[in-house]
């Protein structure tokens, strides 16, 4: 689904004013609206169709301009150029744009007013940086809302171009105010260590945290059902102006109740599921997309990208995880966190990465995803921290935490100065999805469900 | 049998606080039972005059805060009972509630204040002496290696510097 639509607690908006709904309700309309042009780049793609990988980067080398990541390839008399997607889908996105000036109107918050202004025009002239600035620096907005171009994932040649997504919702302050602690804790640590594991530029910018209680949500992430994301993914950008990790508390709550959930009852063993009560799983996912996302916002290095090319992603994705859990002894030594919340956060881990390999059945875009996790679960498979009969028997945390540790020490080491050849020999070593094929006969009923 | 096992669970766990920790813990409490009690008694009164309780959320609410209050005068009551104070004055000897010790963690390095339960808070660098760090830590003297273990996680940590 490309759009998806969540019904809200009265008590998570019973405060909003009388404009602030109004402005909720243009919002989501907006968000559906933006969720066509999404379907629309799925059909046509990024460049003409009769295009081969090959050809594509040969007229690259030419052409360099072609990569960019906001603009559509296209053929006129026999060459390749581009247009830019606010002038490609002009159509579509200028009354995206006056919608959401119209939302801006009804806003009574000065900041969120600008960022809306900013947004509406972004639409129309391509200056998505400006909206971008403004969004971080919105004040006492109980909404939040994006739409702009953003994930990659989908184009697999030149590993550049975006497609369009959006959310809008409320801000949870309490969780949010919670999870703004925890991140404290975790970077006291690595602000001093930046040397031995981390790129500390972005932390040292700001890096905000937000629980927030999704209404409506479309593009990539609402097609693969992500438990959050963060802003930007572009490096330069984060060091300019900071960034942001969203949680997406209620698709995060129906994701657990339709899949990981259901993954979780069906691969582990009884006896073993019994001691891990459905509550505290909930609120452990919460932990681990938050862990997850504060891995990938740690570990972003300088040329990463380029220099692992279609590497790069599985890695990240891989590291993300491991980095992700490894920094949660931070937590666990330091009290935050107990020593139950950590194997019930590496549970999560695994029926995560399980979950990932359902939703790849449907959708390509989660390859990257789906190589990288294969990388981690083959690790414990092969090193005695898991086994897999009919399900997965009683996990060896301790284990399974010593080759977390390990991988996140390798993958990290292949995202801050690993070459192309190094980062194609770990993939090709380690990657490996028989591993998922051999859990996946037991869980159609769940794949069927979402 | 059942008076003794009442009279255990009852028993007082001993709290460490600062001076200013307990100052802070006994305004809490005041302003809770003398201010917080009265207003929100007064807004569950309001509520009450809305009308039917069973589609009345701001009665939900309203309840829902007298609950978590009444748990937070508790808790404060307990820890007040049990409290005992951490000398502003400590040894820099080795580690003691109130030490501030700077430590390398598997090459990392890292800085805090060892205290009570009741004033830790990790992201302001104030760990509680009951986490695993803190136990691993109290007693450790300058230049000691010292074993931090749980079921899962084990790594050792060196006393670089104690304030």
């Amino acid at each position: 689904m490309i759009f998806r639509k969540y019904i809200i607690k009265k008590e998570d908006y019973s405060h909003l004013s009388k404009e602030d709904r109004l402005v909720l309700k243009i919002l989501e309309e907006t968000i559906k609206d933006i969720s066509l042009v999404y379907k629309l780049q799925l059909k046509k793609g990024f460049c003409p169709k009769d295009l081969s990988k090959e050809q594509l980067k040969k007229a690259v080398k030419s052409n360099p301009q072609l990569m960019d990541p906001f603009s559509q390839i296209v053929e006129e008399n026999g060459k390749l150029g581009i247009v830019p997607y606010h002038i490609y889908y002009a159509k579509y996105l200028t009354p995206i744009s006056q919608k959401i000036a119209r939302a801006a109107s009804y806003s009574t918050n000065r900041s969120f007013k600008v960022y809306l202004e900013a947004r509406a025009k972004s639409l129309t002239d391509g200056n998505y940086e400006q909206a971008f600035e403004l969004w971080l620096n919105i004040k006492n907005s109980w909404i939040d809302f994006t739409l702009s171009p953003y994930q990659r994932y989908l184009d697999k040649s030149l590993l550049t171009k975006r497609t369009y997504q959006g959310y809008v919702g409320i801000i949870h302050k309490q969780y949010t105010a919670l999870a703004e602690q925890y991140k404290e804790a975790l970077y006291s640590s690595a602000k001093i260590n930046f040397t031995k594991y981390h790129s500390t530029d972005i932390p040292k910018k700001g890096v905000s945290v937000f629980i927030e209680m999704i209404s409506a949500i479309s593009g990539y992430p609402a097609d693969v059902l992500a438990l959050g994301e963060h802003f930007p993914s572009n490096l330069d950008v984060a060091r300019q102006y900071g960034a942001r990790i969203v949680i997406y508390a209620t698709q995060l709550g129906y994701k657990f109740d339709k899949v990981f959930y259901p993954i979780f009852k069906t691969i582990f063993e009884p006896t073993f599921a019994s001691k891990y009560s459905r509550q505290m799983l909930l609120e452990t996912t919460g932990w681990c997309i938050f862990l997850y996302e504060l891995g990938e916002q740690l570990h972003k290095f300088e040329g990463a990208r380029d220099r692992l090319q279609e590497f790069y992603a599985p890695i990240e994705k891989a590291n993300a995880f491991a980095s992700g859990i490894e920094h949660s002894k931070h937590l666990v030594v330091k009290g935050l966190i107990s020593q139950e919340m950590l194997e019930a956060i590496m549970i999560i881990h695994i029926v995560w990465m399980v979950s990932d390999w359902l939703l790849y059945q449907k959708n390509p875009a989660k390859q990257s995803h789906i190589i990288g996790n294969s990388v981690l679960l083959n690790s414990y498979l092969s090193n005695g921290a898991l086994k897999i009969s009919i399900g997965i028997s009683w996990p060896n945390f301790s284990r399974i935490f010593f080759e977390i540790e390990s991988m996140a020490y390798k993958l990290t080491y292949l995202l801050q100065k690993g070459s192309y050849k190094e980062a194609r020999d770990f993939i090709k070593k380690n990657a490996n999805l028989e591993c998922f094929e051999r859990l996946s006969s037991s869980l159609s009923h769940i794949n069927n469900s979402v | 049998m059942a008076k003794i096992n009442m009279a255990f669970s009852k028993k007082i766990k001993n709290t460490y606080l600062t001076p200013a920790g307990l100052s802070d813990a006994k305004v809490e409490l005041a302003f809770l039972k003398k201010e917080k009690r009265a207003e929100i008694a007064e807004k569950i009164h309001q509520a009450r005059e809305y009308g039917d309780l069973t589609e009345n959320s701001e009665y939900d609410s309203a309840m829902e805060e007298q609950a978590l209050i009444e748990n937070r005068i508790a808790e404060l009551e307990d820890t007040l009972k049990g409290a005992k104070v951490i000398a502003e004055k400590h040894e820099e000897d080795f580690v003691v509630i109130g030490s501030t010790v700077k430590i390398d963690m598997d090459g990392e390095l890292d800085e805090f204040t060892i205290v009570g339960r009741v004033e830790a808070d990790p992201a302001k660098k104030r760990i509680s002496n009951e986490s695993p760090l803190g136990t691993a830590l109290l007693g450790a003297k300058k230049g000691d290696a010292v074993e931090v273990t749980t079921p899962i996680i084990k790594y050792k940590c060196k006393v670089l510097e104690i304030k």
